[in-house]
């Protein structure tokens, strides 16, 4: 054994770091990565700007149509195309990776808490939470079980959805509490449902829409 | 992880796979107070680029970034092994059921603190970069990015100050090798 392996024994060892600092690190990187990415110029920038110019005479083009129309009282035209679809944080997408939409349920704000009921009848389960700001952390809780992870916009898997493999849990219904909190929550303090509650009340409802969908292969 | 020049770099999946890693190495240096700080700030500076694949793997390249946060905090890195060394040798002698492992252990612990606090920062950087991140040569060259034959003269003399100080605690003699 030389010195360096005895001076790496010798320092004392930590602890890996906690699930909020982890969360806070990756919600710092996750901002940091979203401002450098709309900061970006484009390299289309003259296309945007000629398709732009010409989506803003197509519009013009159609309300004065639609006038037209409302006044000699014929039928306006199609609309050109149909709306984006809604963010998954405002209403989950029907399929998950591949499995389907059982239930789901959406919250305006964070720091705030939703039930979700569903009844799953394959063992290939997800509990997926949307969460508008990247890095937010949700609390999931049913029953005696709880678990925590982070989420945003593209979604975050609870834990619980693995219980899918225990005898009893499939078949029948199921009642899941969750809890969204912003980046900066000491989630870490949260045992249960009611610490979850008190961390709620402590911080009030903060900006930050989010959404909980139940998926399964039935 | 081998990140190959075609591939732009997945900060995700390299946040995912350092961090914990990096957050010990601050926290062992400095605190664990400061590694919650610094080690967020490490992928942050990665985010910003820099990254050239031709000179190895990421995993340096990230030490290298969090030795040079480190280095903001001198002070406060030598400050903690001196506080180490002291505790370590006094603890060392307290105990009222004193065994021999656990004299030469807290000795040992309080001789190469004491070592570590007076090495120059350039000398102590090389030689915890080997002993914590358990680099070689070329690795600690690329994470600190100097020359290969620097790296060897800085772990050369710091090798020579911690043999210094661990005196005549000597762990082979003692049995503590396994």
């Amino acid at each position: 054994m030389d010195e360096i392996t005895l001076l790496a024994q010798a320092i004392p060892d930590e602890p890996p770091p906690s699930a909020e600092t982890v969360a806070r690190a990756r919600a710092r990187l996750s901002a940091r990565h979203r401002t450098a990415r709309s900061a970006r110029p484009s390299p289309r920038r003259r296309w945007g700007w000629t398709v732009g110019a010409a989506a803003a005479t197509a519009a013009v083009v159609t309300a004065v149509a639609v006038s037209v129309s409302n006044l000699t009282g014929v039928t306006g035209p199609a609309p050109l195309a149909s709306p984006p679809p809604s963010p998954a944080f405002e209403e989950p997408p029907h399929a998950y990776k591949g499995l389907n939409l059982l239930s789901a349920t959406t919250a305006p704000r964070s720091a705030t808490k939703k039930r979700l009921r569903f009844h799953p009848t394959s063992e290939d389960v997800k509990l997926v939470i949307f969460c508008q700001e990247p890095g937010s952390i949700f609390f999931t809780h049913e029953g005696t079980s709880g678990a925590t992870g982070t989420c945003g916009p593209d979604g975050g898997l609870s834990m619980l959805a693995d219980k899918a493999y225990e005898p009893g849990w499939l078949g029948r219904d199921h009642q899941v509490t969750v809890w969204v909190f912003p980046p900066d929550a000491p989630v870490a303090r949260v045992s249960g449902p009611k610490a979850a509650d008190r961390l709620a009340a402590e911080f009030g409802e903060r900006a930050g829409a989010w959404s909980v969908a139940a998926y399964d292969a039935g | 992880m081998n990140v190959p020049t075609h591939q732009a770099l997945d900060l995700d999946q390299i946040f995912d796979t350092y961090f914990t890693e990096i957050h010990r190495y601050i926290a062992r240096r400095l605190s664990r107070d400061d590694a919650d700080d610094l080690a967020g700030e490490v992928f942050l500076i990665a985010a910003e680029g820099g990254y050239e694949p031709s000179r190895g793997d990421v995993k340096p390249w990230l030490y290298g970034i969090a030795t040079k946060l480190i280095s903001r905090h001198h002070r406060g890195e030598v400050r903690r092994w001196r506080a180490l060394s002291r505790t370590a040798e006094r603890e060392a002698h307290s105990h009222e059921d004193t065994t021999l492992a656990r004299v030469t252990a807290g000795a040992l612990t309080g001789r190469l603190a004491g070592a570590l606090a007076g090495l120059n920062r350039g000398d102590r950087d090389v030689v915890l970069l080997v002993a914590l991140g358990g680099f070689t040569h070329q690795e600690v060259a690329t994470a600190l990015e100097i020359p290969y034959g620097t790296v060897a003269s800085r772990l050369s003399r710091a090798r020579k100050r911690l043999r210094l100080a661990l005196g005549d605690v000597n762990p082979l003699k003692e049995g503590h090798d396994g």
